[in-house]
């Protein structure tokens, strides 16, 4: 991690934050989007690039949490209950009180968040025996299971969908709100993973990337460190999933388990800034972000080829990614010793070489 | 793969790719060659699709979930055991289709790759491996 | 509480038609320093990867402070306390070496909130007093991938101390190792043995370091048991020249 320049590179994400949407009030969701990528890119590198487990369904926690919060937050003030309410097919339009509108999105965030992070506990147990490509493509079946079911169950719409509560308020205090809730969400994810980052919790689950068979022949209990880092992706996933919900209104299949877009673009976020480094997907979401902007801007539906492209570009020939090519040109700001003075101090006190 | 000398080399590779490269193989060129040779088997398969369904872009992504659930249900590298699990894991989408409705055949393939999954965890456990 | 730490009794291990090992019967006492020498092919590493966990035995029992753990697996084992070295050595490679010291603390009494305790303090400490135990303090900032394969194996040895074990087995230490530096391997794993507590269970090729370290010595030939006993007595035993010691 770059020691000296934390407090500018976090004067400087602070300022987008803060001011971003002030100063650019037509891009207020771009940006909001932005950090949902952050998010997105950070808790995914926690399996994929400090432990090694490259998860391709993480997408699935987001649609859980999206449905999950829809059910909570129609269910929970409007009478009918939510099968009336989907059978009605959007014909219904509850009406909330302000209060009731966001006690019940505040609910449905954490039951989003909590039901995402009771089934990362239950796939733990049998996910987490695969390896490698097993592993990436098992939960790729699970996200695309996932949402095959979901779309089978009339309660919550099948595959016509749910609309969501209508906000109370006006379009621009709309943008705000979700702004203020995704960069506050990316912000305390980012927080939490540095300081875990720090702990042995960190270690252990690099351990386990380095060599997972040592770290279980040393006593690692390898099987707790995945249930924790998946579960945290996954709260973190369900309770944006929960956002992007109601940012979107309307909840069927393609919004909540965007499988081949958001569900890749996570993994390609944090290859392209560097994979199991803290900034590395930060960056990598930021840069990734502003190049799916600006070609959707300018190519349309050649945008796909585009960023199709730069994975394989990526992959190819630039694996390490932003941060990993940094930290080769300047390892010592990385707090990587190299080795050049001890060779002397060696051949002075006998030691082993 | 058993009889020609391109067979072995790919099992070779598979195995160790050092040691097959220090005793000449072209491991890049066996990368290659396997590569294209699944091009072209999912091509052929591709037209056979496209005799029953609508063409669509997307559609790949169902189907490379399915060879994923007949693969590990078969277990790597044994042809019979792959032919067979294609063949029932593809009955068993249809008929499902046909008793529960053609909105849970998609969800068909899938389950199995998570029953298997599941029962492949529960077998290694008793052996003290994992899936590898 | 029984003198053996280890007790393996008739264990028979086969690879599809290969008889890695036939009815093994073999004691490690606790505290000692026990060998276990033979042939290449004979199935010391087999009995060694059925006593830590690494596959099912097909006969036989293992134990292990009296309890039986031939049906647990490797991580359940090594937190019982029973540790292995590998023969190509393994650590973390992308890891410096301070860290591979550090998530090699025992994870045995493992308090939940230990999982997310501070990297720095008195675990450090003892990180680094370990590598400095094994010669390692100068590198101790180094990423342990970069080491040489000396080191990487004095780095191995060093986090196994680390997890506090009962038992070590040692799978082939001195293999690889330039001959001038062997007596300092032997000689911490001695102090290790002494000063630590740590019983030992050593695979040597090597006789000169093996005859010396051990107190009993177990000789393995085509799966079986060939003979045991002192250095002495299997230096003299005709069965363990013909098969092993005296050469063709």
């Amino acid at each position: 991690m770059i020691r000296s320049n934390n407090f500018f590179i976090y004067g400087a994400l602070g300022l987008l934050g803060i001011f971003g949407p002030i100063v650019f009030p037509d891009y207020t969701l771009t940006i909001a989007y932005l950090w949902m990528m952050v998010l997105m890119a950070s808790t995914w590198d926690i399996l994929g690039g400090q432990m090694g487990y490259n998860s391709l369904g993480n997408i699935l926690f987001f649609g859980i949490g999206m449905y999950i919060s829809a059910i909570v937050q129609v269910s929970i003030f409007y009478e009918g209950g939510v099968g009336e309410y989907t059978s009605a097919m959007g014909s219904i339009k509850p009406e909330f009180t302000n209060s009731e509108y966001f006690i019940g999105l505040g609910l449905g965030i954490i039951c989003a968040g909590i039901v995402a992070l009771l089934l990362s506990i239950v796939f733990s147990s049998f996910m987490f025996g695969l390896r490698g490509p097993y592993f990436a493509i098992g939960s790729l079946g699970l996200a695309i299971a996932a949402a095959e079911i979901t779309i089978t169950i009339d309660y919550v719409g099948g595959a016509s969908g749910i609309s969501m509560p209508l906000f109370p308020g006006d379009i621009e205090f709309r943008s705000t709100f979700f702004y203020i809730l995704c960069f506050i969400m990316a912000t305390a994810a980012h927080f939490l993973l540095r300081w875990l980052y720090s702990t042995q919790f960190g270690l252990a689950i690099n351990a386990i990337r380095d060599d997972e068979d040592k770290a279980e022949a040393m006593g690692i209990p390898t099987l707790v460190y995945k249930r924790i880092g998946w579960g945290i992706a996954a709260f973190f996933m369900g309770c944006i999933g929960a956002v992007a919900g109601n940012m979107a209104g309307f909840i069927d299949k393609e919004v909540a388990y965007p499988i081949p877009t958001f569900g890749i673009f996570m993994v390609a976020m944090v290859l392209l800034g560097g994979k199991g480094t803290l900034w590395g997907p930060v960056l990598g979401a930021i840069i990734f972000h502003i190049i799916k902007e600006t070609t959707w801007t300018y190519l349309l539906n050649l945008q796909w080829v585009a960023l199709g492209l730069i994975l394989i570009i990526n992959i190819v020939y630039f694996q390490q990614g932003i941060m990993g090519w940094l930290q080769d040109k300047f390892p010592e700001r990385f707090g990587v010793v190299v080795d050049t003075e001890t060779l002397q101090s060696d051949q002075k006190s006998g030691e082993v070489s | 793969m058993k009889k020609s000398r391109t067979g072995q080399a790919i099992r070779a590779t598979a195995q160790d790719a050092r040691a097959a490269r220090v005793l000449g193989i072209d491991t890049d060129r066996v990368y290659a060659f396997t590569f294209a040779f699944n091009a072209a088997l999912c091509g052929a398969a591709g037209v056979l699709v496209s005799i029953i369904w609508v063409i669509q872009p997307f559609y790949g992504i169902t189907y490379s979930v399915r060879t994923f659930a007949i693969v590990t249900a078969a277990g790597l590298g044994n042809l019979p055991a792959v032919i067979g699990a294609g063949f029932g894991i593809g009955l068993f989408e249809k008929y499902t289709g046909m008793i529960l409705g053609t909105a849970y055949e998609v969800a068909a393939p899938v389950s199995i790759l998570l029953l298997v999954l599941i029962w492949r965890q529960i077998s290694m456990k008793r052996n003290r491996q994992v899936v590898q | 509480m029984s003198d053996a730490i280890i007790s393996v009794s008739g264990v028979s291990k086969s690879y599809g038609g290969v008889r890695a090992n036939v009815d093994i019967n073999m004691e490690v006492k606790r505290g000692s320093i026990t060998g276990i020498i033979g042939p290449n092919g004979c199935g010391k590493t087999t009995l060694f990867n059925s006593i830590v966990g690494y596959h099912p035995i097909d006969n036989g029992s293992i134990k292990f402070n009296g309890d039986e753990i031939s049906a647990l697996r490797v991580g359940e084992i090594a937190r019982l306390g029973l540790l292995r070295t590998f023969q190509q050595t393994r650590i973390y490679g992308k890891m410096n070496c301070v860290d591979n010291m550090q998530i090699s603390v025992s994870h045995r009494a493992e308090a939940k909130s230990s999982i997310f305790a501070s990297r720095k303090g008195e675990i450090k400490d003892r990180a680094e007093h370990l590598l400095d135990f094994v010669g390692l303090y100068s590198k101790r900032n180094l990423i342990s991938g970069d080491l040489s394969f000396g080191q990487q194996k004095l780095l191995e040895f060093a986090m196994a101390l680390m997890n506090e074990p009962k038992v070590l087995l040692l799978d082939e230490p001195t293999a690889g190792i330039n001959p001038t530096l062997i007596n300092g391997l032997i000689d911490r794993l001695r102090r290790a043995n002494e000063e630590l507590g740590i019983t030992l269970c050593v695979i040597e090729h090597n006789m000169r370091v093996i005859m010396n370290l051990a107190s009993h010595i177990y000789c393995l030939s085509n799966g079986q048991m060939l003979a045991d006993g002192k250095p002495a007595s299997l230096q003299n035993d005709q069965r363990v020249i013909d098969a092993y010691l005296g050469g063709h």
